[in-house]
């Protein structure tokens, strides 16, 4: 069965807009070393008589070539999705080519340097420095642009995530609130009006002179549908509201959920005796033992009701110190798509939103479903005590 | 033998008063120690004085499980019932393993009858482990496991040993002769594979917790 529906990760940080400001900082960078060096030059060549605009503006031509040569070569090479080892490969790289560009370039519009070779060579490593050192900075900036837009991102899933988990708790808890005052208005209230009903003509009978003795049956009827009313109707109620046995531990209300699995269901019941032992077990505080509960109860639903399972497993486990892990697996027909994964995929939030985690996948042990939930527990704890 | 001295902590003052009113009423029993909670119970507690302690399994300033272990802690030949009004007798399966023996269960609605009650009571005090016999006849065996593969007259007598019946009683329940009751109950230990040691009885009852629904179909 394929993976139920995740919230989607939002857009990751868009390489586009890294490549812009690598080069929009590189440019602008380059742009300042090609007027500063050629303003340089320019002056000094002020100070001997010799300089002229024509020669200033080719000059600043060239370099700024240079630098727009070594910005295209960058993003060619998609510098700003490299490691750092392969990135400073090359960034000196292209910062010997496009330095060499330039000497070439100078040589071949005929700009005076002092022919020499020596001379020639530290033009074209100063100027090599001064690329790589730009490339660089164009790098740093786009990085760091990058990390601050996805650590907003970031933020803002999980913002999102918390607020999707309110919703589910809210939504929740209106369900639950819905059908207890159904079960209050419906059958709770019309089998106490019944019994007022019953009480009445007992009333009657016992007025009009009818022996004591007659009506001891009806008594005992009264009883029974006593009895009835408050097995069938508060005590489900209540369990409704809060699964029976929550204040003892998890491992105990699991216990009595799975006893309520009809006989004609296999169980395969294992519990960790780490988690079993009441004396000093690892237990999720209340809230987190509730929504453990909720998770149980809905891979039974989704087994029996819509998977017609006949065999099930529940494994509770500890990994990692303190964590509780619930695995649950039966031979049924899968999760329908639609309202029960939904379902799951709300409960998957609320497991999120406590620092826990909740998969759907296939048991390959049983060919069925298989869910595995994880929830944080505090240690040393014991129950009520 | 002498009275069977029991000890009542529960936190509603009047089902306290109704419980301490029936043991009372009854011969060879003594009621030695009442507390409302756990804290009071831990206080008024004396090895040695008790034979049982029957504990709420809900109190107001704890749980009647927890209080369960750390007297029986302070005193090993104590037997512990525990009751509860919800159906809880999973409770049984957790407990560790140096307190294990001795420990009952009844709901709140059994202990009405008086037979009921000193049945538990006296079985909880020879260390043995009884569960609410209208809980237990109410246990279906599940699919699958090795309850399931005992004989229909086996796993009766499993539900009688469970609900706390000595192999006399088990016999005139079931009009068998007690060498018949004895031989079904190794019978149903042989297939349970069931550790030899003197606690047989008590495991065979755990099992039957741990193998039955509340729900048949």
């Amino acid at each position: 069965m394929a993976d139920s529906p995740r919230p989607k990760p939002g857009p990751a940080p868009r390489a586009p807009r890294r490549d812009a400001v690598f080069v929009l900082v590189a440019g602008v960078l380059s742009g300042c070393f090609a007027l500063s060096i050629a303003t340089q030059t320019a002056t000094l060549q002020a100070m001997y008589g010799t300089g002229s605009w024509p020669d200033f503006l080719m000059r600043l031509g060239v370099n700024l070539l240079a630098g727009g040569v070594s910005i295209v070569l960058a993003v060619l090479v998609r510098v700003t999705r490299l490691t750092w080892e392969r990135l400073a490969a090359a960034i000196v790289g292209i910062a010997i080519v496009s330095s060499a560009i330039r000497v070439g370039l100078q040589w071949l519009v005929d700009i005076e340097i002092e022919n020499s070779l020596l001379d020639a060579g530290i033009e074209w490593a100063g100027a090599g420095v001064l690329l790589a050192v730009t490339l660089f900075a164009g790098w740093i900036f786009a990085d760091v642009v990058a990390r601050l837009e996805g650590e907003a991102q970031r933020s803002a899933q999980q913002a999102e995530r918390a607020a999707g988990a309110l919703d589910a708790l809210q939504a929740e808890e209106l369900r639950v609130r819905r059908e207890v005052a159904d079960g209050l208005h419906g059958s709770v209230q019309q089998a106490l009006v019944l019994l007022g009903a019953r009480l009445q003509s007992l009333e009657q009978q016992l007025a009009s002179d009818v022996p004591g003795k007659a009506v001891i049956p009806q008594i005992g009827e009264v009883r029974a549908e006593l009895d009835q009313l408050r097995e069938v109707g508060v005590r489900e109620l209540s369990r409704m509201l809060r699964p029976e046995g929550l204040d003892l531990g998890l491992v105990h209300a699991t216990r009595i959920m799975m006893r309520r699995v009809p006989a004609t269901i296999a169980v395969e019941l294992s519990i960790a005796p780490e988690l079993a032992e009441i004396a000093d077990a690892v237990e999720p505080d209340t809230g987190k033992r509730l929504i453990v509960m909720r998770f149980i109860e809905e891979a039974l639903s989704n087994a029996l009701r819509h998977g017609h399972a006949s065999r099930l497993a529940l494994t509770m486990s500890l990994v990692r110190g303190t964590v509780v892990r619930v695995e649950f697996e039966d031979d049924g027909r899968g999760i329908p798509e639609g309202a029960e994964l939904r379902g799951l995929a709300r409960l998957r939030s609320r497991f999120e939103a406590m620092g826990g985690s909740l998969e759907v996948g296939r048991s390959r042990r049983l060919g069925g479903t298989r869910l595995l939930a994880e929830m944080p527990g505090e240690p040393a704890w014991s129950p009520a005590d | 033998m002498g009275n069977l001295r029991v000890g009542v902590v529960e936190d509603q003052p009047l089902y306290r008063d109704m419980i301490v009113a029936l043991l009372t009423a009854q011969p060879g029993v003594a009621v030695a120690m009442t507390a409302g909670g756990a804290a009071e119970a831990r206080a008024a507690f004396e090895p040695g004085a008790l034979d049982v302690a029957v504990l709420d399994v809900h109190l107001a300033d704890g749980n009647g499980l927890a209080l369960g272990v750390s007297l029986r802690r302070r005193d090993p030949d104590l037997g512990i019932l525990l009751l509860s009004s919800h159906d809880v007798m999973e409770l049984l399966l957790d407990l560790p393993a140096d307190v294990r023996d001795g420990w009952s269960y009844l709901s709140k609605n059994s202990t009405t009858s008086a037979e009921v009650l000193m049945r538990a009571l006296e079985s909880t005090a020879a260390g043995r482990t009884v569960v609410d016999p209208a809980l237990a006849a109410g246990a279906y065996r599940r699919e699958g496991s090795s309850l399931a593969q005992l004989s229909d007259r086996q796993y009766e007598v499993l539900q009688l040993v469970a609900s706390g019946l000595s192999n006399a009683g088990i016999a005139r329940e079931l009009g068998l002769s007690e060498r018949s009751v004895e031989n079904h109950i190794n019978a149903v230990y042989a297939a349970l594979d069931l550790p030899r040691d003197r606690n047989q009885r008590v495991s065979a009852v755990l099992r039957f917790i741990e193998e039955t629904a509340r729900l048949d179909g």
